[in-house]
């Protein structure tokens, strides 16, 4: 007798025990819910901001604003006279 | 007598306890039957919040499910940079019932955004009968953000998912687009539609910065050479990955989108055109492993041949005994006929077919056309299809088609998305190693004494072969209408990657009587250097430096020196 009701005791402070575990993850689950809404509203903006960076940092747009900025221009064949000039130029500008 | 009055005292103290043992039970029983109670309830209640919260599991999966399907997945390119993604734009909303004083309303916004029809626009501010009034569409994050500051009454900000093309036209056709409920219409976005939709990002084998340098050389040279249309790609020959693919005419997938247009057809994969001499390296290919001829053997191209009425004749006559080296070099017609018919056409037929030039390619997208074979395959045939007249197939297929050759490897495909790291390529060698090196061997001489030489680089080791094939228009080939091509490959020592570039009736100089000069060592192979410039720093193929002394070049008689 005496065992069943420490067992009945047991079992019901376990339910207690369960009930409020229970009541814990529920809360969890909601603040969870909660932050991947915010997540998925991040992620949405991080997505937004790196296209804008695409489009901003695109071959097309880099080539076109170095262009009209800098003055770099691909690696090409020149004729003699200018390659002459370069040194001549270069001499005038050391006077 | 002692002993029977301990007996009495016994035996009425043991009823005593007796009793008292029997009332301590009962309590008891009464508190084990509060706390089974209390166990019960405790019970009821955790089955009573357990249910809810699986009916609440169920809402939040199909939760998921609808946000997945809001949020499709983005396309990225084999460095992981955006080519699809989904932003919010706005959409302004004004509710005539809340404007007070409409013209100002208008006139504010004005200030802001552009806006269509103000007029219209006012006569709908002022019916109050409207619930609502749709101002403008697409406004973007930060616009929106400057107007709402304003707060003015009785207009509002609706947020909508819209796809966005970082890359605009440059990845047009490669990328596709999706209609208004988020369905992929062209290209990846129809390919995977059904991944994407599922919030799955996908990266795809194109490299957006191979694919600005193509598309932008190939804009250049399309309007210096007047072409109708142009088209050029790239691809990884050792696992048939697509690194650029342009087609020109393009289109803006970010604006409204008009399928009628000829700039939406891909003209890479939807055209089919009779490529010309590239075919001749299917030709003798097919000699060569057939052991049918070397390169020493002799073909007599001294003069036209003519069968059944049909006189075939060369673009830069030799008048000459040429070898097979020789009329590879020289992209002589009659030469690659007179080894046609040498190979006979069954052999040739069947080479074809085994390289699948009579099938369709089997890129992953779903634009693209089956090529249009010959009805009958007559001797005539076998001698025009030596050279790629007869047989019309689209640039991609050329390049799926030549790509077996090089790779050695029958079951070759060519594929839009990036392939999983490791993975083992399925593999059917068909040539010899001799015919293979005799292939990469003509193809390099092609750049230095053939038709090629426009498309050669100081100091970089390329093959490949020209092309121009004519257009045939109600029965008859136009000479002023071409379709100019080049097929290369490098590095020549140990071919990674293959290109083709062509050009739909270019003409030089924009002089209509220039159309007939205007071949693919003229066009197609120049604007492939000027590619393969920008391009080789990106792929890390390096110069080589055995070849120094060519940094000093003659150019139309004058010394030229490398400027950095």
């Amino acid at each position: 007798m005496k065992k069943v009701l420490f067992l009945t005791f047991l079992f019901s402070i376990l339910f207690i025990l369960l009930t409020f575990l229970n009541y814990k993850i529920e809360v969890i689950e909601t603040e969870i819910r909660d932050l991947e809404i915010i997540n998925k509203k991040l992620e949405k903006d991080l997505v937004f901001y790196k296209s804008e960076w695409e489009y901003i940092n695109s071959p097309e747009n880099i080539s076109s604003l170095s262009n009209k900025y800098l003055d770099h221009k691909p690696a090409e064949l020149i004729k003699f006279q200018y390659f002459i000039k370069l040194f001549s130029n270069e001499r005038l500008n050391n006077e | 007598m002692k002993d029977s009055i301990m007996n009495k005292l016994f035996i009425s103290d043991l009823l005593e306890s007796n009793k008292k043992e029997k009332k301590h039970n009962k309590i008891l029983l009464i508190i084990s039957f509060l706390i089974g109670i209390l166990g019960l309830v405790i019970m009821m209640r955790l089955v009573e919040i357990s249910f809810p919260k699986k009916k609440f599991s169920m809402i939040k999966k199909e939760e998921i499910k609808k946000m997945h399907e809001e949020n499709r997945g983005m396309l990225l390119d084999r460095n992981n940079r955006i080519l699809a993604s989904n932003i919010y734009i706005y959409n302004l909303k004004a509710y005539p019932k809340k404007i007070k004083d409409s013209v100002n309303t208008l006139n504010i916004l004005s200030n802001q955004i552009s806006l269509y029809d103000s007029t219209a626009l006012l006569k709908k501010l002022n019916n109050k009968d409207k619930y609502e009034v749709l101002i403008k569409k697409n406004i973007t994050a930060p616009e929106a953000k400057k107007i709402n500051d304003l707060g003015i009454p009785g207009v509002e900000f609706v947020p909508v998912i819209k796809r966005f093309y970082p890359h605009r036209e440059i990845t047009s056709h490669f990328v596709g687009h999706v209609n208004g409920n988020m369905v992929g219409q062209l290209g990846a976005e129809r390919t995977f539609h059904n991944r994407l939709h599922l919030g799955e990002n996908i990266n795809l084998s194109l490299d957006i910065r191979l694919q600005f340098i193509v598309r932008d050389e190939l804009q250049k040279a399309r309007t210096k050479y007047n072409s109708k249309s142009a088209a050029a790609i790239i691809a990884d020959l050792s696992n048939g990955e697509i690194l650029s693919l342009v087609s020109l005419p393009d289109f803006n997938p970010n604006q409204s989108i008009n399928p009628k247009l000829t700039s939406y057809t891909n003209t890479a994969t939807l055209n089919l055109y009779e490529m010309g001499s590239t075919f001749k390296l299917f030709t003798i290919a097919a000699a060569i492993d057939l052991a049918q001829v070397d390169l020493e053997t002799k073909f007599d191209a001294s003069k036209p041949i003519e069968i059944a009425n049909y006189k075939i004749k060369d673009y830069k006559p030799q008048n000459r005994i040429l070898s097979t080296k020789e009329i590879f070099l020289n992209s002589s017609n009659i030469g690659s006929s007179l080894i046609a018919l040498e190979l006979g056409k069954l052999k040739l037929k069947t080479f074809y077919e085994k390289i699948g030039l009579l099938k369709k390619s089997y890129i992953n997208l779903t634009e693209k056309t089956k090529p249009i074979i010959p009805k009958k395959w007559g001797k005539i045939q076998t001698a025009t299809l030596s050279y790629g007249h007869g047989l019309s197939v689209s640039p991609i297929q050329m390049i799926e088609v030549s790509s077996k050759l090089f790779n050695n490897n029958l079951k070759f495909k060519t594929q839009i998305h990036k392939e999983e790291e490791g993975k083992i390529i399925e593999q059917k060698r068909f040539l010899s190693v001799n015919t293979i090196n005799t292939l990469k061997y003509l193809m390099h001489e092609n750049t230095i004494n053939g038709t090629a030489k426009k498309a050669k680089l100081n100091g970089f080791n390329i093959g490949g072969k020209t092309a121009t094939g004519e257009k045939a228009e109600k029965g008859k080939y136009d000479k002023t209408k071409l379709i100019s091509s080049f097929l290369s490959i490098f590095p020549i020592e140990k071919p990674k990657y293959i290109s083709l570039v062509l050009f739909d009736e270019p003409s030089l100089d924009n002089v209509r009587n220039q159309r007939q000069g205007a071949t693919g060592g003229k066009t197609a192979a120049p604007v492939t250097a000027n590619i393969y410039k920008r391009i080789f720093p990106i792929l890390g193929i390096t110069k080589n430096f055995n070849l120094d002394q060519e940094l000093l070049v003659d150019n139309e008689g004058e010394v030229n020196f490398v400027s950095y």
